[in-house]
């Protein structure tokens, strides 16, 4: 039976897709995607963010930055957004988390619209992820209590971990998706210890994914999530979110 | 093409992954992009004869380009109320690559200042914002003036739209 939290320690949800290549992307297909989804999100901004392209020519790597803009339209409350930029579109949910059916909803509105203006047949890369954040009560309590999923240090290391970050990948479907687990420490000291569990499912194998196989992708997707959440998790954290019953 | 992304936000050191052809690489505990690209450069070498990458971070997550941010910025600017600035800035991501800018042509401005960032709140009035404070040794009679110079120029550059986001000013307190 899936569990229900009323404090869920989720402060980021997002599903990313990229197109294919042979998808023909235009700089018309934001605006006219705005158009379409704009009752729902209807702040709009925009954002540059910076990419470094390097190449190699006759032997040297020659580098080059290049800016790229991303369209960002928000809902009213300015949670829950949609980022477009050049063959990519990103869904993010910021807490309060409102649930994977609404989160799924909101993801297929944005895709079923999206198909209404170009056709697609094949994604590049989808990813669905969830960033928790996650607080203990003091720095005396041990990590073991409350995660399955930790760092160990053999008895000849130093005990005392002041900042970490760990990782593995697991792979589905023959190879064909990965999900990623990441454990890590916040780069600021906080006055509780606090944690970022960072549960990434993706397609590890390029246009690997068609467009009518999207939607039973995501829902396997959010049910490896869910399970690896609840595998990193014991009892005692558990409890901390609240468990609700029923 | 191979894809490198920053993606671990709020980490010490960061985690870079990518991708190349078909196999994946993950990096764990890297200090700073010189380092990973400099290792990436060193498998690249090894993996491939010719090709076009291209490095960015993490920019999908809405968190993350907060953490980065914060991070990046941690060493030149001083936060002054950090939580709340983390908060503001979730629901006003496109101020990420804006406050860089505002910062910038305030240290111009004030070659010799520390700036501070808050994230203020009128508590009259529903007037957010995240103000950048120029801290001096010394305020002399000019600086106010110049105070104002350095606002307009980053008014002109962002534009009026961004000018209820973001506000040069000061709190006059000294260096710390």
């Amino acid at each position: 039976m899936k569990r229900k939290y009323a404090q869920p320690p989720l402060e980021e949800a997002l599903c990313e897709f990229r197109l294919a290549k042979d998808v023909r992307w235009d700089l018309t297909v934001p605006g006219l995607l705005y158009e379409k989804i704009k009752n729902y999100f209807p702040e709009k901004e925009q954002r540059l963010v910076q990419e470094v392209k390097i190449n190699q020519e006759h032997g040297k790597f020659r580098q080059e930055v290049q800016t790229t803009e991303i369209l960002v339209f928000y809902n009213q409350n300015r949670n829950i957004l949609t980022q477009v930029g050049p063959g990519m579109v990103v869904l993010n949910v910021l807490k309060p988390y409102p649930g994977w059916e609404f989160f799924k909803q909101t993801i297929l509105f944005v895709w079923e619209n999206l198909l209404s203006i170009l056709p697609i047949s094949r994604l590049e890369h989808a990813s669905l992820r969830y960033i928790n954040i996650i607080n203990l009560p003091s720095y005396e309590e041990k990590l073991e209590e409350y995660l399955q999923f930790y760092p160990y240090l053999g008895p000849e290391l130093p005990q005392e971990k002041q900042l970490f970050t760990i990782g593995v990948e697991f792979s589905y479907e023959d190879d064909t998706d990965h999900c990623k687990l990441i454990l890590s420490t916040s780069n600021k000291k906080q006055e509780k210890p606090t944690f970022m569990l960072d549960i990434e499912y993706f397609t590890y194998k390029l246009n690997s994914l068609s467009a009518e196989s999207f939607l039973s992708w995501l829902e396997k997707a959010h049910e490896v999530i869910e399970k690896i959440f609840e595998g990193c998790i014991t009892d005692k954290l558990r409890k901390t979110f609240k468990e609700e019953k029923g | 093409m191979i894809t490198i992304s920053k993606s671990v936000p709020g980490a010490l050191t960061g985690h870079w992954h990518h991708t190349i052809e078909s196999e994946s690489y993950t990096y764990l505990d890297i200090k700073n992009f010189a380092k990973a690209s400099k290792n990436i450069m060193e498998l690249l070498k090894t993996k491939l004869k010719s090709d076009d990458y291209s490095i960015k971070k993490d920019n999908s997550s809405i968190v993350s380009a907060v953490e980065n941010f914060i991070e990046e910025w941690s060493n030149h600017v001083h936060f002054i109320n950090y939580q709340e600035i983390k908060e503001y800035l979730k629901k006003h991501v496109e101020l990420i690559d804006k406050l860089p800018i505002a910062i910038e042509i305030a240290k111009k401005h004030f070659p010799d200042s520390q700036i501070a960032l808050e994230y203020y709140q009128d508590p009259e009035i529903d007037d957010k914002y995240i103000a950048i404070y120029v801290r001096l040794k010394d305020y002399d009679e000019t600086f106010i003036d110049r105070l104002l110079t350095a606002s307009n120029e980053i008014i002109e550059t962002l534009g009026v739209d961004y000018a209820e986001h973001i506000s040069l000013d000061t709190d006059y307190e000294q260096i710390s």
